[in-house]
């Protein structure tokens, strides 16, 4: 029988070839085997060998390379399946390796070199302790193995979580991959958003029941408010209560699906996603905007510095030299109401920030109602008091003050009895401020 | 084939082009709307203003009177009213008698530091109160005054809106007279004739009939009254001009030689608290004499 082979053409997915590069001796006795059934649907063997120069195509020879066969010869021991024409060959451990010889088909022109009985399949656990087959109850068997750490079961298979390494002896973590979705841009405040994270083998599938830990960070837009008002919560859905971290398993399809809750005040907030097994964390953030108000302006000027210091503040040598006399005149003529000399010279500067101050509080916060501006709300508003502004009266620019001629005095006189002190010290009381301001005092 | 494909395509463009035009009107509409109108009442001058909310944000302040320009300038801030009305008070609000808020909401005056300029705001009372909400118009801000203000018709109204997320927060818009139709007035003078011509005096009195779609009363005044002959001293007597004096007397006088006989002619005005002013005559005749007709 002409086992020489002049020819082949080999293709991926028709046959399985197995490759038997030497005959296993028995393990012989052993008080406890694996055993496992043999391949089994093929009919025939049959030696196969290769010209010496066959031109195998390149992906073929890598497939053939890892057997150490002498160049010259390649031998194989061809497994023909049950449907000649669609047969699959494997090469024994070279199970990825298949390919075709059209020689197997319906015309095959050769027949067996040789007949084996069974063919055992490669563990896959321990590849190197091969099966042997044993004619005597036509199975492969080998001495059973003790499982290699985090491992159980005959045939040893790993635990949840890990998986055999590339040799097939030990079971190493499974490693995976986070990432999250749907998180980023903006949440407006006690709003929510809908995402997830999602668990991934390596090889891109979904990972179930890996164990997520969601944890969420925020830097507050604005210093001295409450963690309460500013921190966002992480919970299962929408109506369940929530807190800065959640942790789940991830379900079938890998994800861990969470929402977000905007707090009612403005900050950046961080959700980081780890697992058990990960070799990543994910991070993403989500900004709420805080108060649609901006807070005011720091001060910068070391002479609004001094004033914002002490609002009491009063700076009569800046006064012009009229309303200095005007003022002595007055402390003179009212000395029996005692009077206290609140506010006299103010710094245009000064003048501007108390502008700001009562504008940003009347215009822009007394009716904002915003939850993300209660913060500032109270802020500016205790400003306002520290500088003893009133709501019905806006200071302005080019105030009286800031060029030295008007001074709050404190008198406590009748304000008839004040009032007449004018014009002899010249120094008068605006009529329609004489409820609202009654110590403000201008040179006339 | 190509013309009728011309045509439709100019009908295209004219339908774009009117639909541009339409978008253009319906973008030009402002975002807050103050009307004003006001009316006499009792002798006294009553300011409504109507304000509707075009925007998309809640409004919570109305102030009239005060002109931000719209920029972030303090320095060019006007405050347009000048003369604080007797007896309000810069510490509470204002006399109710004298101002009247849509529910939740009260008036106060603001006045600058120098005491000399002020404005009339309308406020939420607290975080309760019913904002204005957008397309939502608010009447029932009235402001009562003993005697007219320009300024309360003619100036601005500051509009804020504290809530919106966007700047800004305020709009200074126009104040929008609604009311700018004159009353109908009509006049009629009992006696129309004074005959004898005896140079005596007959008190003549003036019927008028006034109306106005806003104003119930509108001011009264006797403008003139004029003749054809030259008047002489005491012609025409008890005639207090420019008040609403409808009772005077005149001279049934005449000059020997004017065969038209002498015709007095009395107009008054009729102005309604808006400032929108008319006027209507009425004729006494002295006739030459009473020839047969």
């Amino acid at each position: 029988m002409d086992t020489r082979v002049q020819k082949y053409r080999m293709t991926c997915w028709m046959g399985r070839l197995f490759v038997v590069l030497s005959l296993v001796a028995s393990w012989g006795a052993q008080a406890a085997v694996e055993s496992v059934a043999p391949l089994s649907g093929g009919s025939t063997w049959y030696l196969i060998q290769w010209p010496v120069n066959h031109p195998f195509a390149s992906a073929e020879a890598a497939c053939l390379s890892p057997m150490n066969l002498p160049p010259w010869l390649i031998g194989v021991y061809v497994y023909v399946g049950t449907a000649p024409n669609a047969t699959y060959y494997a090469s024994q451990g070279m199970l990825n390796c298949v390919f075709l010889d059209t020689r197997t088909g319906v015309n095959a022109v050769y027949s067996a070199a040789a007949r084996y009985p069974g063919v055992c399949p490669i563990p896959t656990v321990n590849p190197t302790v091969p099966y042997v087959y044993n004619p005597t109850n036509g199975m492969c068997e080998r001495p059973i193995l003790a499982c290699p750490d985090h491992a159980h079961g005959t045939p040893c298979a790993c635990d949840d979580g890990y998986k055999f390494d590339a040799a097939g002896t030990s079971c190493i973590l499974e490693q995976y991959t986070i990432s999250l979705s749907g998180l980023g841009g903006v949440v407006m405040p006690k709003e929510t958003r809908d995402a997830y994270a999602l668990v991934s083998k390596n090889d891109g599938s979904a990972k179930s029941g890996a164990q997520v830990t969601l944890t969420l960070t925020v830097v507050p837009e604005l210093a001295g408010q409450l963690p309460l008002t500013y921190t966002g919560t992480l919970s299962a859905n929408a109506v369940s209560t929530g807190s800065t971290t959640y942790s789940e398993a991830t379900g079938t399809d890998g994800k861990l699906p969470f929402v977000f809750t905007a707090p009612v005040a403005g900050g950046l907030h961080t959700i980081t996603a780890t697992c058990t097994n990960c070799t990543n964390q994910a991070m993403d953030t989500i900004k709420v905007p805080g108060c649609s108000v901006d807070d005011l302006p720091p001060i910068t000027d070391p002479e609004v510095q001094l004033f914002e210091d002490n609002p009491d503040r009063s700076d009569e040598t800046r006064l012009t030299d009229r309303m200095k006399e005007a003022l002595a005149c007055l402390k003179r003529d009212a000395a029996a109401g005692s009077p206290n000399v609140g506010s006299a010279y103010r710094p245009p500067a000064y003048n501007q920030h108390l502008i700001e101050v009562w504008k940003k509080w009347r215009r822009e916060l007394k009716n904002n109602e915003e939850p993300a501006c209660a913060a500032l709300k109270t802020k500016i508003q205790g400003h306002f008091k520290t500088h003893k502004l009133k709501e019905t009266q806006e200071p302005v620019v080019g105030s009286r003050h800031t060029v030295g001629e008007a001074v709050d005095v404190t008198i406590s006189l009748p304000p008839a009895t004040i009032d007449a002190f004018w014009p002899g010290c010249r120094l008068y009381r605006p009529p329609s401020l004489r409820t609202s301001d009654p110590v403000h005092f201008i040179y006339r | 084939m190509k013309k009728s494909v011309t045509i439709l395509m100019l009908r295209l463009i004219g339908w774009a082009s009117l639909a541009f035009v339409s978008v253009g009107l319906a973008m030009a509409q402002p975002p807050v709307n103050v009307g004003v109108y006001a009316e006499h009442r009792g002798g006294k001058v009553v300011y409504h203003y109507r304000v509707t909310n075009n925007s998309q944000d809640n409004i919570t302040d109305v102030w009239i009177g005060h002109d931000t320009k719209n920029d972030n300038d303090d320095n060019n801030d006007v405050w347009e009213l000048l003369e604080l009305p007797t007896g309000w008070l810069l510490t509470a609000s204002i006399p109710p008698a004298s101002a009247t808020s849509p529910p939740g909401w009260h008036v106060y005056v603001i006045v600058t530091e120098d005491g000399e300029t002020h404005a009339i705001v309308w406020e939420v009372v607290d975080k309760y109160s019913p904002r204005l909400l957008p397309s939502q118009t608010f009447t029932g801000m009235s402001v009562t005054l003993d005697k007219a203000d320009a300024n309360y018709i003619t100036g601005h109204a500051d509009i804020l809106f504290p809530e919106k997320r966007q700047k800004p927060t305020s709009l200074t818009v126009p104040l929008e007279r609604l009311d700018t139709t004159p009353p109908t007035l009509s006049v009629t003078l009992n006696p129309s004739t004074l005959w004898p011509p005896n140079d005596k005096l007959v008190p003549v009195t003036a019927t008028i009939t006034v109306q106005d779609d806003y104003d119930p009363e509108p001011e009264i005044k006797l403008e003139s009254i004029t003749a054809t002959e030259t008047l002489g001293a005491g012609d025409i007597q008890d005639a207090q001009f420019v008040t609403d004096d409808r009772n005077f007397s005149l001279a049934a006088k005449r000059a020997g030689n004017n065969m038209a006989g002498r015709i007095y002619t009395v107009t008054y005005s009729a102005t309604d608290a808006s400032g929108n002013k008319a006027t209507a005559s009425a004729t006494v005749t002295v006739p030459h004499d009473q020839g047969k007709k």
